[in-house]
């Protein structure tokens, strides 16, 4: 009939096309090489690296957008700014850019988020959106895994006792919930890190710092962007965004370190 | 007079002339290194409202060791003390170092020093690019991520910190109120831009020590 564009289906087609695709997603996915938490710049950039070379990553964000910070730059501006060397990230991305001074690059936020998103997704790494962690499972002093569940489940009155969270396995966690560092902090609830809470003082070395400390600060657990300055009690960081990259990327780099004693 | 200089800034240090030039008699020059990275972890400022040390991560041992230390601010009471328990402090000993270091205010939070001094001195070199406020501008563009050139002439701080350490040690005198005076405290990069040289006070208390030409009042 003219007009008619799309193909013929069901609703039932509809909803088991995506129960079941997601069911089997979230199967394989109980237990895997890392868990990501948190979708932000680090965490997208470790998840990236770690996916391209053949990981099983799955990334937990707690919203339903990936990306954190990443989309908007200083005063909620959409112009994002990293330093040297970090626009070779954005040159492996194929995200264009601008020099604005020596050494200091400019781009457009929805277009360097986007892209750094796509390359996660297309690396093969997956994601569980709209997702909560909500603590850790730790054996023999080693982290191994995640307690998750839906956000909105947070919004749900408090007489609704009854939506438990479910786990997940991995040989390996990367914290990347940015300032809050709720998974170091978890750790710390059992009394098994100190976490130092981040400084007021702003240093301009402060994004080499979070790259210098990014790494592993429990066994299984690395801690990456922000959650850096967190841990470790670092000063502040300015609304340059070359420091989370290249921390995601740093922690790649242990994370695929610590993967080789299991192989 | 002895200054150190902390092995990783001994190659790029550009100053050993203009301080040898500061004196009439022999300024002699060593290379330091703190030799217990464990310690240089521990007293790591964490929290600047709160003069509190943790044991540190093993992370951060390494990191000491292999001198990735950018960014990381130190605890100057303590860093200064170790220092001088390290070496002979009966004579003037400086230490010049690139560390980031702080000290708690009046306000009991920690602020960037350019200079922490008690019966030896420690100076650090990125503190005085740090330490001194600015004028309010370099601040706004900072925080919008801009990274803007510090308008500090180091040269000069750097004597002027040598100086007013030298003062305290040898004549126990703690600062000028004169602002043009070498040995005013400057906490801002205006006041540091006042200081022309030594007040008619100071010119005799140092006769005869200093090199004549800082009489001049075009330091
Ligand atoms: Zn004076």
């Amino acid at each position: 009939m003219e007009g008619e564009i799309f193909a013929k289906t069901t609703e039932k087609d509809v909803t088991s096309a995506i129960v079941k695709s997601f069911h089997s997603m979230l199967i394989e996915y109980t237990d895997s090489d890392v868990i990501v938490v948190g979708g932000g710049p680090s965490g997208l950039m470790a998840a990236r690296e770690l996916a391209k070379v053949g990981k099983k990553v799955l990334v937990i964000e707690r919203n339903n957008y990936l990306g954190g910070g990443f989309w908007i730059g200083g005063y909620l501006m959409n112009k994002i700014t990293v330093r040297a060397p970090a626009e070779k990230v954005l040159d492996e991305l194929l995200i264009p850019y601008q020099e604005y001074t020596k050494g200091l690059y400019v781009t457009d936020g929805p277009h360097a988020c986007s892209k750094l998103i796509a390359a996660a997704c297309e690396a093969g790494a997956k994601f569980l959106n709209m997702t909560t962690f909500e603590d850790l499972i730790i054996k023999e002093r080693r982290v191994s895994g995640v307690v998750i569940n839906w956000t909105p489940v947070q919004a749900l009155p408090r007489q609704i006792t009854c939506v438990d969270p479910i786990a997940l396995e991995s040989k390996l966690i990367i914290d990347a919930t940015g300032h809050d560092a709720f998974v170091a902090k978890k750790l710390e609830e059992r009394g098994l890190l100190k976490t130092r809470g981040y400084g007021s003082m702003w240093v301009e070395e402060s994004e080499d710092a979070v790259v210098n400390h990014t790494g592993e600060v429990f066994s299984g657990l690395i801690v990456t962007g922000m959650a850096v300055t967190t841990v470790f009690g670092l000063p502040r960081m300015g609304p340059t965004f070359g420091g989370m990259l290249l921390s995601g990327k740093r922690a790649a780099e242990v994370a695929l370190e610590k993967l080789k004693g299991f192989e | 007079m002895k200054i150190y200089i902390e092995e990783n800034l001994w190659d790029s240090f550009s100053f050993f002339d203009e301080i040898r030039a500061l004196f009439n008699f022999t300024v002699e020059f060593k290379k330091y290194r703190f030799r217990d990275p464990y310690f240089l972890a521990y007293i790591r400022v964490r929290n600047p409202s709160e003069r509190v040390f943790y044991e540190p991560l093993p992370l951060e041992i390494e990191n000491e060791k292999r001198d990735l230390i950018q960014g990381v601010i130190y605890d100057g009471v303590e860093l200064l003390k170790y220092f001088s328990q390290s070496i002979d402090i009966s004579k003037p000993a400086v230490l010049i170092t690139n560390r980031l270091i702080a000290t708690p205010g009046d306000d009991m939070r920690y602020h960037l020093r350019m200079i922490v001094m008690s019966a030896a001195a420690v100076i650090s070199l990125k503190g005085i690019l740090y330490a001194p406020a600015k004028p309010p501008e370099y601040y706004i563009k900072s925080s919008l991520g801009f990274t803007e050139k510090i308008d500090i002439d180091v040269r000069k701080v750097l004597r002027m910190l040598i100086l007013q350490f030298y003062a305290y040690f040898e004549y126990e005198e703690i600062f000028c109120s004169e602002k043009t005076c070498i040995l005013y405290n400057c906490h801002t990069t205006e006041e540091i831009n006042q200081v022309k040289g030594l007040c008619k006070k100071h010119v005799k208390m140092l006769e005869g020590v200093i090199n004549p030409s800082l009489e001049l009042r075009i330091f």
